[in-house]
């Protein structure tokens, strides 16, 4: 699983010492028994979409019908983004990293633009299926995508 | 339906090693339970499997303490139990020992040796050896080291002229068993003679010499550690044609053998028998009887590749890529529990390599990088460099050799050694001497490999 | 009264028996406003069922011109029976006067005698009446000419058309003029049909169940010398012709209802009619049209006639609950309360967000663009543009008139919110402001609505989905009793 989510985002570009981080190189630079960064990205991002689509479509959805529009769509999603940008961006710093391994700015912000698209991109395809977008009243035919 | 996806993180088996750590030694103590609690959660991730024993566990945390400057009290270990033995110390008093004696070098060094060995040893008791053994009825160590004067040594007599070294070291060697370990103290210069063939006389000895050795490894477990201290010399040396040459405020190397069980071995270089600080000990080398070859601690560091690699594992490199057609990486190893001794492991020569296309270069870790987290617990860093990359299973190999520092402190002609300072430092004959007991420990040896370690690299 | 039967069978009104109206105005006044109006609302009504048909709660039953059942379901035809002979002609040369034998002539000048006024408002001779603006006032002129109605065509497509479990109905106003010239004579037609060679179903048509309607006076009329219309002769006909029914109409019918209002208000203006009569729209008129509900909810066995004559006959009367110059639905007794406060209240709140709010929600809203999608295209097309706005327009004009008339029925303040459009029961939030009705809340529930069912086309879509919409808007706010 763990490679999986790392190959998806290894995808763009940031030095192979980030992934190395985010798979879990330890402080003690002889293992992986630190904590896999990259499992509570990924985890943390479809948390943030599902939130998202939950505030979106379910619960801003009962009070009124107002924000249904693509326009609402399309906030929703770049909160998502600034959001899980951020979070890909800030969280690998709060782990102590092993002093062997050399990453900047750069690959952080690579990290969180990839961790930004794919929360983009799971958002889509959350609101792209009938299912659960028929779960809302209001924002049932609000997609970007419709297969 | 907020709660689902936080619940997932967490129940998703992140148990984090490091902030459990931290936690427990946030009240500065880890007791038992706590520790336990540890253990019991680390067994059930595969992750963590090599830290599933007591001994890499512990290490681990303390490693992990130390780099994150929290002090804390960690669970007591078992206790070892200490082995008892007694040590006969064997003093040379032939008369090439007397230009060493006259100086207080020597005498300071030797008292030195005498307490350090009473730290880990029952009882240490004094003799000295030329043709037969004299012992040195109950006298402190104090007076003993006064006592190495000229006089004292030709009052307790013996034949002095003539040392004969391989029938001392087998009389000393046949002395020698599990409970009772030897040290013996000479100049271990060969006196062939003016009528005896140099060369043949030498290699006569090393073969007698191989002989007492093997006889000896025949009846215990046996290791030797060699020790080459300098000393002042003042006095008559005798070439190796018995011409008397006298030398005056010379500065002379001379050897302590210490001769054991590894065990005890083992013991006498932790206790550090001879200590470093006070500039005479050169050097030492150490021999022992070699099983299958030993995998020390290493793992394959980050920094100072050529190239590129993702980590699998600290052994196990993937998705290795070169940079203008070359690669290159480094290991750490852990050579601080071998009893070669570190600066062994510095050669570069002892290395052979599985495969021929890399090449090897060694060095000692710098004070520097031991202070890191990465390097700490480290001794040396080995750098593979290759311009043919291929998956490959590498395998690095020690073998067990005669350190280079014998062949270079070893004379085959010492006539010139009142004016010829490079002869100064040496000893005549001491690679034959070294090279009968290296022989003696690789008998019945098919590779004398004593260390091996595997990488592996997928491209 | 029809157009108020209309507007109410549009707000979704509906008798408990499913009936299909046939209305047929006889009315000799071809110019007349209302008239018109009320041919235009049923026109629109028509082509918007015809669309959308008759099972989407608003506008659900079938309303049909009497020759459309003749030709099956096409279009075509129209409500009116068009007296003959009546343009431009004086009475006298109606039953052509100067061709009589002397004796006639003298018994026609008997029985016609009197003086009137014609449309210059000019007195003249009874016999000189112009009769295309009906008969003035003058009942015995008019039973003469709709004496025609047996023989007209529209009499045969009605009686060929007619089946054992049809019902008529007679709408008349008892003073002067059209209505209570020709109730008396169409009902004897209707009930002796037997004798006529050239009529089928006679026997159907002779047992038929029959209601009437007779409106008595409840409107006042501007005194105006000129005009040939006389207020106060009004009382003293209304007197005649009742005395007149009970001896000879009543028995004939099987329900019988009256209506009137004792209140003498705001006059009308003196109009007899070339000018347009336009009557504005009263709440006598909306009774009625309950009148004519009440009707159709009756049982078959409560309306068995034998041989030409009803088993029983029952008479009616409507009463409101205060005697209140201003009727919101409060002043109304339950039954009416019930029905009117439900269906108008839908169907005005309907109105209201097409007029205020469509604008906003057209293809934004999911119920808006969910297949099938009413989006502008549709709401410029013909269904919506002319049928449906037109009729939403004739409904808001009939409202206006009936609030601003006296005795004025003004349930709804239009131009005010959502919250306080129900006059007797305006909408309160509660303190945290929970519980406004606003737009917003009417988009929610239409798009949760939406949600349920399937719709064969978007024009059936918006009339079904706001009907329950409303419908659950009204239960929900206004207390109504869905049904």
């Amino acid at each position: 699983m763990t490679d999986f989510i790392a190959m998806i985002y290894e995808w763009f570009g940031y030095q192979t010492d980030l992934g190395t981080h985010l798979r879990g190189w330890d402080i003690t630079c002889d293992a992986f028994s630190g904590s896999n960064l990259y499992l509570e990205v990924f985890l943390i991002m479809i948390a943030i979409s599902l939130g998202l689509f939950m505030l979106m479509y379910l619960i801003i959805d009962r009070f009124t019908a107002k924000f249904s529009s693509k326009l609402s769509w399309w906030i929703t999603a770049l909160v998502g983004v600034a959001m899980n940008f951020g979070i890909a961006f800030s969280l690998p710093k709060t782990v102590d990293r092993c002093d062997q391994l050399i990453f900047g700015s750069g690959d952080l912000m690579l990290f969180g633009t990839a961790n930004a698209f794919w929360g983009l991109i799971c958002f889509i395809l959350l609101t792209s299926f009938s299912f659960p977008r028929s779960l809302s009243t209001n924002a049932r035919l609000t997609t970007f995508w419709k297969p | 339906m907020w709660m689902f996806p936080l619940l997932a993180i967490s129940a998703c088996g992140s148990f984090s090693l490091q902030d459990e750590l931290a936690l427990i030694a946030g009240d500065g103590v880890v007791t038992q339970e706590e520790y336990d609690g540890i253990k019991a959660s680390i067994l059930k991730d595969d992750k963590f499997a090599a830290l599933s024993k007591d001994t890499a566990l512990i290490a681990y945390m303390k490693k992990y303490y130390a780099i994150k400057n929290i002090n804390v009290v960690l669970p007591v270990g078992s206790v070892e139990k200490k082995r008892l033995f007694d040590v006969n110390v064997y003093f040379e008093n032939s008369f090439s020992m007397d230009g060493y004696i006259g100086q207080a070098d020597l005498k300071s060094s030797v008292y030195d040796l005498l307490v350090n060995t009473k730290q880990f040893s029952r009882e240490v008791k004094l003799n000295y050896i030329n043709n037969k053994v004299i012992a040195v009825p109950s006298t402190d160590i104090g007076t003993f080291s006064q006592m190495l004067t000229r006089k004292s040594f030709k009052a307790k007599g013996g034949k002095r002229g003539t040392s004969d070294i391989a029938a001392v070291i087998r009389e000393v060697l046949r002395r020698t068993d599990a409970g009772n370990a030897s040290v013996l103290i000479s100049d271990f210069v060969f006196s062939p003679g003016a009528k005896t063939n140099a060369v043949s006389y030498l290699e006569m000895q090393q073969v007698a010499i191989k002989d007492a050795v093997i006889d000896q490894l025949g009846k215990q477990d046996l290791s030797i550690a060699i020790f080459q201290l300098r000393a002042d010399f003042t006095g008559t040396y005798f070439d190796y044609k018995s011409r008397q040459v006298a030398l005056h405020q010379v500065t002379r190397p001379y050897y302590i053998w210490f001769m054991g069980t590894a065990e005890q071995v083992s013991l006498a270089l932790k206790n550090h028998i001879v200590s470093e600080e006070n500039g005479h000990l050169i050097q030492n080398a150490v021999f022992f009887k070699t099983g299958a070859p030993g995998v020390p601690r290493y793992k394959v560091v980050n920094k100072g590749r050529i190239g590129d690699f993702k980590f699998e594992n600290s052994d196990h490199i993937s998705a290795a890529k070169t940079a203008n057609g070359d690669f290159a990486f480094n290991i750490a190893v852990d050579f601080s529990s071998n009893l070669k001794g570190l600066d062994y492991f510095s050669d570069k020569d002892i290395y052979g390599l599985s495969n021929i296309a890399y090449s090897i270069s060694v060095r000692k870790l710098s004070s520097a990088e031991l202070h890191s987290a990465s390097f700490s617990g480290y001794t040396h860093l080995i750098t593979l460099r290759t311009k043919k990359l291929q998956t490959d299973q590498l395998v690095i190999s020690a073998m067990d050799k005669v350190p280079q520092w014998v062949n270079a402190c070893s004379s085959l002609d010492d006539s010139a050694i009142g004016t010829d300072i490079t002869e100064q430092v040496r000893t005549f004959g001491l690679s034959h001497l070294l090279g009968g007991v290296y022989q003696a420990f690789g008998q019945g040896v098919n590779d004398r490999k004593i260390i091996e370690i595997k990488i592996k690299i997928d491209k | 009264m029809i157009k108020s039967l209309t507007m109410l069978l549009a707000s979704g009104l509906k008798p408990l028996n499913d009936f299909e109206i046939v209305p047929v105005i006889i009315d000799p006044h071809k110019d007349n406003e209302d008239l018109k109006r009320t041919v235009s609302a049923l026109n629109n009504y028509q082509r918007i069922t015809e669309k959308v048909g008759t099972g989407n709660g608003f506008f659900s039953t079938k309303l049909s011109t009497l020759q459309s059942l003749d030709t099956k379901g096409s279009l075509g035809g129209t409500y009116t029976f068009i007296l003959k002979d009546v343009e431009s002609t004086k009475f006298k040369d109606y039953f052509s006067y100067n061709s009589l034998g002397e004796e006639n002539k003298a018994l026609a000048d008997l029985i016609f005698s009197g003086r009137t006024i014609n449309s210059a408002r000019e007195e003249i001779d009874l016999l000189e009446i112009p009769m295309d603006i009906g008969f003035v006032g003058n009942p015995n002129v008019g039973s003469v000419v709709l004496n025609q109605f047996k023989h007209s065509e529209e009499f045969r497509v009605f009686a060929n058309n007619f089946g054992k479990d049809d019902r008529i109905f007679i709408i008349s106003s008892i003073f002067g003029g059209t209505g209570a010239a020709g109730f008396p004579t169409i009902l004897k037609s209707i009930r002796d049909a037997a004798g006529q060679s050239d009529i089928s179903n006679a026997g159907f048509l002779r047992d038929s169940a029959i209601g009437a309607l007779t409106v008595l006076p409840y409107f006042n009329i501007e005194v105006d010398e000129k005009s040939p219309i006389n207020k106060s002769d009004f009382i003293e006909k209304t007197k005649a012709a009742l005395e007149y029914y009970r001896r000879n109409v009543n028995s004939s019918l099987n329900m019988m209802y009256y209506l009137g209002d004792r209140h003498v208000g705001k006059a009308y203006e003196n109009d007899p009619g070339s000018n347009g009569q336009k009557n504005k729209a009263h709440f006598v008129e909306v009774a009625g049209a309950l009148a004519i509900i009440d009707f159709m909810n009756v049982g078959d066995s409560e309306l068995i006639t034998m041989n030409g004559r009803p088993v029983n006959s029952v008479y009616k009367e409507y009463a409101i609950r205060n005697n209140s110059q201003d009727l919101s639905f409060a002043e109304l007794c339950d039954g009416s309360r019930n029905l009117l406060g439900r269906s108008l209240t839908q169907f005005t709140l309907f109105r209201k967000y097409l007029q205020e709010n469509l604008e906003e929600s057209i293809e934004r809203q999911a119920w808006s663009t969910s297949q099938p999608s009413f989006d502008k295209r549709q709401k410029n097309a013909q269904f919506y543009g002319s049928n449906l706005l037109g009729f939403l327009r004739q409904y808001d004009e009939w409202l206006d008139e009936l609030g601003a008339n006296t005795r004025s029925f003004r349930p709804f303040d239009r131009q005010s919110d959502l919250m306080n459009l129900v006059r007797d029961k305006p909408l309160q939030a509660n303190w945290l402001g929970m519980g406004k009705f606003k737009y917003d809340t009417f988009d929610t529930k239409l798009n949760q609505l939406d949600n349920r069912q399937a719709y064969s086309s978007a024009e059936q879509k918006l009339i079904s989905l706001f009907y329950k919409t409303t419908g659950e808007i009204t239960g929900e706010k206004y207390g109504y009793q869905q049904i």
